[in-house]
């Protein structure tokens, strides 16, 4: 990191911070300031020949950047990726101790309280990165695109409904068995919730002791 | 749900921050600037997910702050199309089911999309799924924090930048108070309608199984 100072410049004109030529042609040629103001060299006028300021020399000068967007979709992100990323910044920023101006940092706060509350009533929060890896190499074999598989991982769908929501024309590529073999990767790989899980096995095994009877 | 979207700024430090870390006094700022906002045709900002590039930092004349260019990738929300979402009702009105995330509030279910039959109960201000079975009819009401499931249809965006002053002269009627309507700068529209609507579930309907 470089932290250049400048000399003196003309009047400062704040709808376009614009660069002294000293810096595209010199480089950090600035004698040391011994000498006066009215000796300094000046960035360059038109009539000086140098780089021109004004019209014909537009490309020279550059404005400060308003914020850009390179990419709006660089990648797709599951659930479960960005609850980890908000509660490491959590855990982050309750050890860092300090509390932070609350004024500046209160969209943050709510945001990230918001988010992490929706998360948290989903499937994600039992999820772990090898749990996401192995589900992805089992949906290798399904033919599913991106954004199928990302729903099946974010929703953990239980019900043949649901996948036929989630994957489009599911009837036309998806035979009953391979729906069915489906909803068996999800529930075996994805884990869910615990205490549903243990009441719904509980529950079974009731059903199956009332059966013989 | 969320995407990555690659993006580019210039932040700039005041000195009183010179002590910090570069990297934390920018990822704070960058925070600070977009967390929980909207930006037009991107979606809405959760957090910095991280910073790709840091470029030289430079102190311009006049200001003693540090202004550096920033390549950095944020956490957004913005679903896709199609994309099947659970949320909680937050209201109905005429215009439709209003769902919430949690997090992000503007999701309509416009009339047309809901489960046809169905209808607007004035007294009690909710909508109404009139579902028929050879049983008789069952009145599914769409009630204040009921799970839904929803997909996304459609979004809006609206670019709430300020304008200049109007044109007219507002300032001679100093009675009348212009009273800005704060439009939503994004708005998702949602659909539970779908041709699966038949839901064997033993004859239960289970109301958070409405797709």
């Amino acid at each position: 990191m470089q932290v250049s100072l400048f000399a003196p410049a003309p009047p400062i004109d704040f709808d376009s911070v614009f660069l002294p030529a000293g810096l595209s042609g010199n480089g950090g040629g600035f004698p040391p300031s011994t000498t006066t103001a009215a000796e300094m060299p000046r960035p360059a006028r038109p009539e000086s020949g140098g780089p021109v300021r004004g019209s014909a020399g537009a490309g020279r000068r550059r404005r400060a950047e308003e914020m850009e967007v390179k990419d709006a979709n660089a990648a797709l992100l599951s659930n479960f990726e960005v609850f980890q990323l908000l509660t490491d910044l959590k855990q982050q920023r309750k050890d860092s101790g300090k509390h932070k101006q609350s004024s500046g940092q209160q969209n943050l706060n709510t945001i990230m309280y918001e988010t992490l509350k929706y998360i948290s009533k989903t499937p994600c929060r039992f999820q772990s990165p090898e749990i996401v890896r192995d589900f992805l190499i089992a949906m290798k074999g399904h033919k599913l695109t991106k954004a199928e598989k990302l729903q099946l991982l974010n929703h953990r769908p239980m019900t043949a409904v649901e996948i036929q929501l989630m994957v489009e024309e599911s009837e036309e590529r998806l035979t009953e068995e391979q729906i069915e073999s489906l909803l068996q990767t999800v529930s075996s790989i994805l884990p869910g919730n615990p205490e549903e899980e243990l009441q719904r096995q509980a529950t079974m095994a009731a059903e199956e002791e009332g059966d013989p009877e | 749900m969320f995407v990555l979207v690659e993006m580019m700024d210039t932040v700039r430090i005041p000195p009183w921050q010179f002590e910090m870390k570069l990297n934390d006094s920018i990822a704070e700022e960058l925070n600070k600037k977009l967390a929980n906002k909207v930006v037009y045709n991107v979606g809405l900002c959760i957090c910095l997910y991280d910073i790709t590039k840091l470029e030289d930092s430079y102190i311009f004349p006049g200001d003693g702050a540090s202004h550096t260019k920033v390549h950095f990738r944020y956490v957004v929300f913005h679903p896709f199309l199609d994309e099947i979402l659970i949320g909680e009702i937050k209201g109905c009105s005429q215009d439709g089911v209003h769902v919430s995330l949690g997090f992000f509030d503007d999701i309509v279910i416009p009339p047309e999309s809901l489960q046809q039959p169905a209808k607007f109960d004035e007294a009690e201000q909710v909508w109404v799924w009139e579902y028929e079975t050879e049983e008789g009819a069952h009145d599914l009401y769409m009630d204040t924090g009921e799970e839904i499931r929803f997909r996304i249809v459609d979004e809006n965006f609206v670019d709430t930048s300020p304008t200049g002053p109007s044109s007219t002269e507002a300032s001679t009627s100093g009675a009348t108070e212009e009273i800005q309507k704060k439009e939503a700068p994004y708005t998702l529209v949602v659909t539970m309608y779908n041709s699966y609507s038949t839901i064997g579930v033993h004859g239960i309907l289970k109301r958070h199984c409405l797709f």
